[in-house]
Parts: C-alpha cells; sequence; structure tokens
C-alpha cells in the first residue's frame, strides 16, 4: 500500500508491526492511511509547528493528548482519527430555513444525519431513509462516514448542508 | 526480457485499492475485493441482516476505460461462475429496480443506474437528470460501491 509513514514511528523495538490508521483531514471528504507504532506517540502524526495540529478519535468531543501513546489511548488498527485545527463545527442545516448544531470535527456525517432527520425535519425512518445531505453545488451525496470537520472551508469552521430527497431513477 | 506494463485503465484500479476510501469501506466490511483478472473485478458487498438472505453480495464489474468511462457490473454466481439468476436476485424496493430481472437488457451484467455504463447508455439524459448519482470521470470505484451498498443495507432492502 502506498502509505504516509511518520519518519521512524513505524514498528517498535519489540518488532510489533505497524498499525494502519485511517487519518481524516480538512479538505477531503475521504481518509489517508498512516502507518504508526501502537507504542508511538499521538504527536507523530502531526508536523512540528502545524496549525492543522489537533487529533481527535472519531465521534469524540474531546481532543487527544498528543504525548500519549496510541495504545494508551485507546488508537489500534485501522482505527479512525481526525486531524485539524477547529475545535468545534458549526453546521448550518438548509431545511425549510436554517437550522444550526454545534459538532466536534470528528463527527461523522451518519451522526449529524440522525440529528437532522429525527430532530430538524421528523422523517419517519422510512422517510429519512429516502433523504440525504449533501454541500451545496456538489456533485455527491455525502457518505455516512464524512467527518464534519473534513468539509470546512478554509479560514472558517462552519459547514452548510443541504438535506435533500434521495433520487429515484425513471427511465 | 520484455517487461509486461498493465495498461493504464488496470493501474488506475489498482492504484484505487490501495486509497484510504477502499481500504476504508474493506476494514469496515463494507466490501472485499475477491479476484481482478483485467478487465474484470469481483467484489462482495455486505447486506444487512434478513431471513434467509446472504450477509454479502458478489458483483462481477467490467472496467475498461477506467475512470473514464463508467463500469459497468451485475451480480455474479461464483459457484456458477456466471451471472446470477434473475430469481435469486436481491428483493425490495430499490435493489429490486438496481438489479431488475424483468427482461431489461442489462439486467444480467449491470445495474438500472446513473452510475452504471449500460444504465446511462440507455437512458442518456441520466447524467443530467441524476448528476448527484451518475458516473463522472471523476469518480471511483469505491463510489459505485457505496451507492450499492446504501441500498443492500437500507429499510426497504428485503433481502434474497
Amino acid at each position: 500500500m502506498s502509505n504516509d509513514r511518520p519518519d521512524g514511528e513505524v514498528g517498535n523495538a519489540e518488532g510489533n508491526p505497524p498499525m494502519e490508521l485511517f487519518v481524516h483531514t480538512a479538505g477531503n471528504e475521504h481518509p489517508h492511511i498512516m502507518e504508526v507504532a501502537e507504542t508511538a506517540v499521538i504527536k507523530s502524526l502531526v508536523v512540528e509547528g502545524e496549525e492543522d495540529g489537533h487529533i481527535w478519535m472519531e465521534e469524540a468531543e474531546e481532543e487527544l493528548d498528543l504525548d500519549v501513546t496510541f495504545v494508551v489511548a485507546g488508537i489500534g488498527h485501522h482505527h479512525h482519527v481526525h486531524k485539524g485545527r477547529c475545535h468545534r463545527v458549526e453546521v448550518i442545516l438548509r431545511w425549510n430555513g436554517n437550522h444550526e448544531h454545534t459538532y466536534a470535527p470528528a463527527t461523522t456525517i451518519a451522526t449529524v444525519e440522525r440529528w437532522a432527520f429525527d430532530k430538524v425535519a421528523h422523517l419517519s425512518p422510512e422517510q429519512a431513509a429516502q433523504h440525504v445531505l449533501a454541500e451545496p453545488g456538489a456533485d455527491h451525496f455525502l457518505a455516512g462516514g464524512v467527518h464534519v470537520g473534513s468539509l470546512v472551508t478554509p479560514e472558517t469552521c462552519q459547514v452548510t448542508l443541504d438535506l435533500l430527497p434521495r433520487s429515484r431513477f425513471e427511465g | 526480457m520484455t517487461t509486461v506494463t498493465a495498461p493504464p485503465d488496470e493501474r488506475a484500479l489498482r492504484a484505487h485499492f490501495d486509497s484510504g476510501r477502499f481500504c476504508a469501506g474493506a476494514a469496515a466490511r463494507q466490501w472485499r475485493l475477491i479476484d481482478i483478472t483485467w478487465p474484470n473485478a469481483v467484489l462482495a458487498i455486505s447486506a444487512a441482516e434478513r431471513p434467509n438472505a446472504p450477509s454479502e453480495w458478489v458483483l462481477r464489474f467490467e472496467l475498461t476505460g477506467y475512470p473514464h468511462t463508467a463500469p459497468t457490473g451485475g451480480l455474479w454466481d461464483v459457484a456458477a461462475d456466471a451471472s446470477m439468476a434473475p430469481a435469486r436476485r436481491p428483493k425490495g424496493q430499490r435493489a429490486a429496480q438496481l438489479f431488475r430481472s424483468d427482461g431489461w437488457i442489462g439486467g444480467a451484467t449491470a445495474m438500472y443506474a446513473p452510475w452504471d455504463r449500460l444504465g446511462l447508455q440507455a437512458h442518456p439524459d441520466w447524467a443530467n437528470r441524476y448528476p448527484m448519482q451518475a458516473w463522472n470521470p471523476t469518480r471511483d470505484l469505491s463510489f459505485m460501491l457505496e451507492q450499492v451498498h446504501e441500498v443492500l443495507n437500507a429499510d426497504d432492502y428485503l433481502g434474497a
């Protein structure tokens, strides 16, 4: 696999194989893969002085202490983490007006959908299955695994989403 | 000695299989790669639990020209090494429409959807009518796998 490898942080002295993490960042809906040793410190995901140098576990509210190791933090093989600069992300949902909710950046779209479908639009499960979230002007619907922190625009910590009906293909 | 180099479309697909998007779906057991025999790839896509239904459905894709040309793919019977018989295809409102068994010409090898090559060829207006789900060259195979996985895990999926 073609992965990013933090220098000197792959494997460990006990010969344990490195583990792969899915790292989500702003500006890319999909994660990239990084190989790290479970005994490395979380800081190894961050370039020194990097503005985006804060790390969260997926769906976690609190950011991680960069000086603890992955294994101590409970981060294992194929876990998802988020790296970014926004500590909170303001989501503006457009559905019969604007509705706002603030989330941690590692919150998934699946979680935002539950708020949008249940609390805002009051959709039944059957109706919810026929709706999706998308960014204005996008050419695709958002997948449930996307982090809201990956959607923030430069210089802001804000995301605007539309609640849309899913198409039924007709010929 | 002659070095055999894979064609660009095959190299593009194999590079995608190394991407975070594809690997994250595989790690989450949403799909798994079974075989690549160019220009075909066989993948299994997991489905919601339903009585007497498989936990995953296998699709065989034809990927000539990937990603500039849309892939096409249909349900595959691995044991028979053939397209899945119409009576055994998934049931449910959207699943049955996607994997048609009513005689649509593409039903045996393709999906009735704007992300599928045959679906688009049969409905040239779909690219404009359904731009959020239509194939374009910026897509990758995981986009298609996500669409199918969503259908096979929705409330209206009824199983086999």
